[in-house]
C-alpha cells in the first residue's frame, strides 16, 4: 500500500500547489492585456469607465469614443454582468487605487432581476485568491451557491485559457482595445430577429441586486465619481415589450430616487411619460435589422450608430 | 443517477465502504440489496421487470440444467420472455409510430445488457459450458450488478458467480488496480468525451450550417468521443467491480490501433463482439460451412449488432458497413511498415461508420457525408466557423487546443501500451488525476452507450 500512498500524496500536493498558483497569480498574466481589470489597475486612472454586460462590449465602439476623448475611456464588460458583481468590480478597482472620474453603468434589467450568479468566468481570471474568496462568500450568502459553484470558481474555471495562454493570449488581445471589442459582428436576418424570444422577467427587481445598485452609487459618491446609467438599445420585440418596459420603469425610479442621471431610449422614455431633468433620451432605430446581431446585441453598424448617439449626448 | 457521474461514483464508494465493514458472510446479501436499490433509484418504474426477468430465467436455468428431455424447448421458453421484453421495448416505437406515448414507453435501464447476460447464462447451461448457478442471490447479483447495468460490459456469468462462491475478502491488489482503472475511465469520459460532446452535438444537429472542415472535425471528434465515452465507462465499471473483488475481462483493447476491421472488432466492445461470436455467429455455422456461408454469417451477425444498437435504419447501415468491411480485410498480417497505413485506413473507415451511428437518420448521415466532400475549402472563414462551435466565444480556440492536447496524451499513453503491453506506466495516472481535477467536465452528463 505504501507504493500506492506515495504517488497519491505527491499528486495531492502537486494539485494544491497548482491551485494556489492559478488562483493567486493569474491576474499577473492580464496586466499587459487590452481588456480586464488588471490592465486598468496598471494604468492607474481613467476618466470614463463603462461597467456593464456584453451589451456594453458589443454596443460601445471604443475607437469612436477614443477619437472624441483620447486615452480617457475604458470598457469593463462581462457576460451577464449584474449590479452585485458590478459593485464588486468597482470596489476592487478603487481598492487598487484606480482613479475614476465618470462611471457609466449598463441598465441591463434581465440580470438585475435575477439572484446574483457568476455569469462570466473571465472575472475569476482577473482577481486573486482573497478576492475570489470574498466573491464566493457574496454568492454563497446571497444566492446559496453550492459546492459545484465553489469547484467551478476555485478549480475548474479558465483552465483551458491558462493551459493555452501563449497561443491564445495574443489572439484574444488582438480582439480588444481598452476593453472594447474590435470584432465586427454582422447583422442578423430579419426573420430570425422577428421570431426571437423575449426573456421572462419577474415582476420585482431582485432585492440583492437592488441593494447593490444603491451600494454602487454610494461607493461612487464616496470617491467623488459621477454616475450615469445607460440603457443599451434592444431590438423592437424586446424594446416594446411590456414586461421589459415595466422593469425599466423600476430601474429609472431607482435612479430618480438616488438622483442619478440616466440615458434611456426614446421608446422607454415614451412609456415612462416624463423623465427627470438631469436625464436624457436618445432616438434609435429599434426596428432596423441592420443594427442588431440578435435581439439584445448590436451589430457593427448598430454599435457605430449607438456610440455616435451617446457620445453626442454624454460629452 | 445514471446520468450524473459524481452521484454514480459517490454511490459506488459508499457501497464499497459498507461492503467491507460488514462480515464477509453477509456481503453477498448486501450486494444483492445494493444492486436493486441502485436500480430503483435510477429507474423505479422497471425495478419489478428486472426482478421478474431474473426470477424467470433463474427458474428456467435450473430446469435446463436438470432436465434431459425438452431442453431445447425449455431454453426457448426461458429466452422468449426476456428477449420478447427487449424486442417490445426496443422496437415498439419503430413499428408503431403513432401515439407512441400511450404506453409511456421508456427504455428500462440496461435492458439490452441484462437481457444478453441472461441469454448467455441460459445458453451456457444448455451447451454444458456451465452448471445452473443454484444460488438465486448469486445469479441475481450477476444479472443486476450495478456497475455494469447502465452500459455493460456484458460479463459472462462465471466471471461473477465464481467469485461469489468464494468469500468476498478485501483484495488490496484488486482495489489498487480498480482505483487506477476508475481514474483512467474518468480521464477518458470527463476530460475528453464530455469536452467533445457539445461540439459534436452542434455540428451533427445542423450539418448544413457548417463548412466541410467542421464536418470532418465533427466526424473525427465523434470517433474519439464515442471511444472515450464508452471505454471510459467500461473502465469505471470494471474498476468498481474490482473494488468489490470481481475481476472481469476488459471491454476495449486499444481499438483504434487495429490494422483491419476484423482486428477492430477483437478490440472494440469485446464483451458484445464475443457474445455475438459465441451466440450468433458460431451457432449459425461460423466458418465451418464454406466461404460463402461464412460471409453470410458475418453479415447476419453484424446486422444483428446494428439492430441491437438501435431501431433506425442508420444503425443497420452502420452494422452492414462493418459487415461488408469485415468481408474484405486489407491483409491478415501486415508488416510493420504497412501496419501504420492500415491502421490509419481502418480508423478512417470506422470514422465513416460512426457518421451513420451518430446521425439521427439515414438521410442525415448521407447528407453529412456528401457535405464532407462537397464544397471543400480551407480559408480563415471556414476555420473560424469550424472552431467557434466549441464555446461560441473567444475561448473556443483554447477549448480546441486543450482537447487536442489531451487526445495526444491519450494517444501517446495507448501507443506505449500497444508497443509494450506488459509494461506499466504509473506516471500516466498522475497526468490523468491532475487532468480530471482541473479539466474534467463535471456535471450532468450521460453515457452514450446507456441509450442502447
Amino acid at each position: 500500500m505504501n507504493k500506492f500512498k506515495k504517488p497519491v500524496i505527491i499528486t495531492f500536493f502537486f494539485c494544491i500547489l497548482i491551485l494556489l498558483i492559478k488562483n493567486q497569480f493569474s491576474p499577473l498574466l492580464l496586466a499587459h492585456s487590452s481588456y480586464g481589470m488588471p490592465a486598468l489597475i496598471r494604468q492607474g486612472k481613467i476618466e470614463n469607465l463603462y461597467i456593464g454586460s456584453s451589451m456594453f462590449r458589443q454596443g460601445l465602439d471604443i475607437k469612436i469614443l477614443e477619437n472624441i476623448m483620447p486615452d480617457k475611456n475604458y470598457i469593463l464588460a462581462y457576460n451577464g454582468n449584474q449590479p452585485a458583481l458590478e459593485y464588486y468590480q468597482l470596489d476592487y478597482l478603487l481598492k487598487n487605487n484606480v482613479k475614476i472620474d465618470h462611471l457609466y453603468i449598463d441598465m441591463y434589467v434581465y440580470s438585475a432581476w435575477e439572484a446574483p450568479e457568476l455569469s462570466d468566468e473571465k472575472l475569476l481570471l482577473e482577481i486573486g485568491l482573497k478576492e475570489k474568496w470574498d466573491l464566493w462568500n457574496l454568492l454563497h450568502n446571497e444566492s446559496q451557491a453550492d459546492f459545484e459553484h465553489f469547484f467551478r470558481m476555485f478549480i475548474s474555471s479558465n483552465n483551458e485559457l491558462l493551459l493555452t495562454w501563449p497561443l491564445n493570449s495574443p489572439l484574444i488581445n488582438s480582439q480588444f482595445y481598452k476593453g472594447g471589442a474590435l470584432t465586427t459582428p454582422s447583422n442578423a436576418k430579419a426573420d430570425v430577429l422577428a421570431h426571437s424570444s423575449v426573456p421572462v422577467i419577474e415582476s420585482n427587481m431582485n432585492e440583492v441586486q437592488e441593494y447593490y445598485i444603491h451600494q454602487i452609487i454610494q461607493l461612487a459618491q464616496n470617491h467623488n465619481i459621477s454616475v450615469t446609467f445607460i440603457e443599451t438599445p434592444k431590438y423592437a420585440v424586446i424594446a416594446s415589450n411590456d414586461s421589459y418596459l415595466s422593469a425599466m420603469k423600476k430601474y429609472v425610479q431607482l435612479a430618480d430616487q438616488e438622483k442619478v442621471p440616466y440615458l434611456i431610449s426614446e421608446n422607454t422614455a415614451h412609456f415612462l411619460g416624463n423623465i427627470s431633468s438631469a436625464s436624457d433620451y436618445y432616438a434609435f432605430g429599434h426596428e432596423n435589422t441592420d443594427y442588431f446581431m440578435d435581439s439584445m446585441h448590436l451589430s457593427y453598424n448598430g454599435r457605430v450608430a449607438f456610440t455616435e448617439i451617446i457620445s453626442s449626448k454624454l460629452f | 443517477m445514471q446520468t450524473n457521474i459524481v452521484l454514480y461514483l459517490t454511490f459506488s464508494i459508499i457501497t464499497v465502504l459498507f461492503f467491507y465493514l460488514i462480515p464477509s458472510t453477509y456481503r453477498r446479501h448486501y450486494l444483492f440489496c445494493v444492486n436493486f436499490i441502485f436500480y430503483f433509484l435510477c429507474d423505479y418504474k422497471f425495478g419489478l421487470l428486472i426482478f421478474l426477468s431474473i426470477l424467470w430465467s433463474y427458474c428456467f436455468g435450473e430446469k435446463i440444467g436438470c432436465s434431459i428431455f425438452y431442453r431445447k424447448l425449455t431454453l426457448f421458453l426461458g429466452m422468449s420472455l426476456v428477449l420478447g421484453t427487449l424486442l417490445f421495448f426496443k422496437y415498439y416505437h419503430f413499428f408503431i409510430t403513432a401515439d407512441n406515448s400511450a404506453l409511456g414507453l421508456l427504455m428500462p435501464l440496461g435492458i439490452s445488457y441484462y437481457t444478453f447476460k441472461i441469454i448467455s447464462y441460459l445458453i451456457d447451461i444448455y451447451l454444458g459450458k456451465r452448471t445452473p448457478e443454484g444460488s438465486f442471490i448469486n445469479y441475481a447479483i450477476y444479472v443486476s450488478f450495478f456497475p455494469q447495468i447502465i452500459c455493460g460490459p456484458i460479463a459472462r456469468s462465471t466471471e461473477i458467480t465464481d467469485t461469489l462462491k468464494n468469500d468476498l475478502h478485501f483484495n488490496r491488489q484488486l482495489v489498487q488496480s480498480g482505483t487506477l482503472l476508475i481514474l483512467s475511465g474518468l480521464f477518458k469520459k470527463l476530460v475528453i468525451a464530455d469536452r467533445l460532446s457539445v461540439y459534436v452535438g452542434s455540428i451533427f444537429s445542423n450539418p448544413t450550417a457548417y463548412p466541410s472542415l467542421a464536418l470532418w472535425m465533427a466526424a473525427f471528434f465523434y470517433t474519439i468521443q464515442i471511444y472515450c465515452d464508452f471505454a471510459g465507462y467500461s473502465e469505471i465499471a470494471l474498476g468498481i467491480g474490482n473494488l468489490f473483488g470481481f475481476e472481469c475481462k476488459i471491454n476495449f483493447n486499444l481499438p483504434y490501433f487495429s490494422y483491419n476491421i476484423n482486428d477492430f472488432w477483437k478490440r472494440w466492445h469485446i464483451s458484445l463482439s464475443s457474445w455475438l461470436r459465441d451466440y450468433i455467429y458460431i451457432p449459425l455455422g461460423g466458418n465451418r460451412k464454406g466461404i460463402l456461408r461464412k460471409k453470410i454469417n458475418i453479415l447476419i451477425t453484424f446486422f444483428i449488432s446494428g439492430l441491437w444498437h438501435g431501431t433506425g435504419i442508420n444503425y443497420i447501415c452502420w452494422g452492414m458497413w462493418h459487415g461488408i468491411l469485415s468481408l474484405f480485410p486489407f491483409s491478415k498480417a501486415p508488416t510493420k511498415k504497412q501496419q501504420f497505413f492500415h491502421t490509419i485506413a481502418t480508423f478512417i473507415f470506422v470514422m465513416f461508420g460512426w457518421v451513420f451511428f451518430r446521425a439521427s437518420s439515414i438521410q442525415d448521415a448521407i447528407t453529412f457525408i456528401i457535405r464532407m466532400f462537397y464544397g471543400w475549402t480551407i480559408n480563415i472563414n471556414s476555420i473560424v466557423a469550424s472552431v467557434m462551435p466549441f464555446t461560441g466565444d473567444y475561448s473556443c480556440l483554447a477549448h480546441l487546443i486543450t482537447v487536442c492536447i489531451f487526445i495526444l496524451i491519450l494517444l501517446i499513453c495507448e501507443w506505449k501500451e500497444y508497443l509494450h503491453p506488459a509494461k506499466k506506466y504509473p506516471s500516466k495516472y498522475f497526468i490523468y488525476a491532475v487532468a480530471v481535477l482541473f479539466f474534467g467536465a463535471i456535471g450532468q452528463s450521460s453515457f452514450l452507450y446507456a441509450n442502447f
